[in-house]
């Protein structure tokens, strides 16, 4: 029972550190959909690979409100083992959108460069 | 224990076989993910989604060799699955004011409405005393003091409006209900707070037994018999009938079969006296040679 709570400073960097992965994980989803419609429990496992998630539990709000915010849509389909599955797919929008934050990666990542040189 | 209770459950339209204390544990694990996820707008969307994940989780725990899921797979699934406070770094809803009021749950005193409940943890019978104690935020030990006393006083009418209590109040089961029986209001901060205080309580128990182990055991005893003593009340009360027509069945029955088979050798006797007579001196006879 000695987990030492985190000093404000630790708290301070965590707090800045999910802020960052906020946005970019919303943009790595719709990069793994560019190519096609895609099972949940893929899309998880994708993340997780590239250590963008940790708990499985967050993803899972996360494409309700992209779903919602009209970036992307989902469908079921039968599958040979278990309960129909959720595949989920980019719109139009999320399409567009996707582009657009292509381009704002692009500008973040030459700022960084720029600015460690 | 190498014997265990196991259950079918039907989660996401998948049946998982599981261990009853497994079982458990998951509903609690689901109660607390929905708890979580109840402000949100999508929250039936979530929680259906993370149940699906769960019964595929658990029919991947499933084989032949291991053929229902243990406390400890249920335990790795919500390691994978993370726990509402998990959550709480990357999803928005987040209330602004929960983290002003971490640690400290909020007590009594504020205006979260109390629900009367039976409290089986603290019980000597049925927990009707403890659960009353609790709704008035009193130490139960003043309430079966004036049950008592209320007891003799009214020459035993007492116990007749316990059994009706007894009745009448459901039994605090889930961690919410227990919560709400003590007036804590049930948020995600509460909740965690409340099953680590489980945890140290379950600590402090465990030292004070190693400390004061006859006396604590004998008191537990003495509860545990009351207790059982209790169930089995209630057991009669709910299934009582159903027993005494069974073992009224039994008796009838049992006397039937004796009735029809004196009829039979009474009529035996009627159409062929001789042959029984026979048959009584054989025995006899053969006694005698003996």
């Amino acid at each position: 029972m000695t987990t030492s709570s985190p000093t404000p400073q630790e708290e301070y960097i965590e707090n800045i550190q999910s802020q960052m992965r906020k946005g970019f994980l919303e943009f790595c989803i719709m990069l793994i959909l560019h190519d096609g419609a895609m099972y949940t429990t893929d899309i998880m496992r994708s993340l997780k690979s590239a250590n963008l998630i940790v708990v499985e539990g967050t993803l899972y709000p996360l494409l309700n409100r992209m779903r919602r915010s009209g970036l992307l849509e989902y469908e079921w389909q039968e599958s040979s083992s278990g309960p129909p599955r959720k595949y989920y797919r980019l719109t139009a929008d999320g399409r567009a959108m996707s582009h657009q934050l292509t381009d704002t990666w692009q500008n973040l990542n030459d700022t960084i460069h720029l600015l460690e040189q | 224990m190498t014997i265990k209770k196991s259950i079918t459950i039907n989660i996401a339209q998948t049946l998982i076989r599981i261990d009853e204390d497994a079982y458990e544990k998951l509903h609690t694990y689901l109660e607390s993910v929905e708890t979580y996820f109840a402000d949100t707008e999508d929250a039936a969307e979530v929680v259906s989604d993370i149940e699906h994940r769960i019964a595929e989780l658990l029919t991947e725990k499933t084989t032949t060799a291991h053929p229902s899921i243990s406390v400890d797979d249920v335990a790795q699934v919500i390691a994978a699955m993370g726990t509402p406070a998990d959550f709480a770094g990357t999803t928005d809803n987040e209330a602004p004011s929960s983290h002003s009021s971490a640690g400290s749950h909020e007590k009594s005193d504020n205006n979260t409405p109390r629900r009367l409940f039976r409290d089986a943890d603290n019980a000597v019978l049925a927990g009707v005393c403890s659960g009353i104690g609790n709704y008035f935020g009193t130490d139960p030990v003043f309430i079966r003091i004036i049950f008592i006393v209320l007891f003799f006083a009214s020459g035993g009418t007492a116990l007749f409006f316990y059994i009706l209590l007894w009745i009448a109040i459901p039994p605090a089961t889930t961690v919410s209900e227990k919560m709400e029986m003590r007036g804590e209001k049930v948020t995600l901060e509460n909740l965690k707070s409340r099953a680590q205080q489980f945890a140290t309580q379950e600590q402090i128990a465990q030292t004070q037994k190693n400390i004061e182990r006859g006396a604590k055991e004998f008191a537990t005893e003495a509860q545990r018999i009351g207790r059982r003593l209790g169930s089995k009340i209630e057991y009669w009360a709910t299934h009582g009938g159903r027993v005494i027509l069974r073992i009224l069945g039994i008796v009838m029955s049992i006397l039937g079969i004796v009735f029809l088979s004196c009829l039979i050798w009474l009529v035996f006797i009627a159409i062929r006296p001789d042959i029984t007579h026979v048959r009584l001196s054989d025995i006899e006879t053969r006694i005698e040679l003996e």
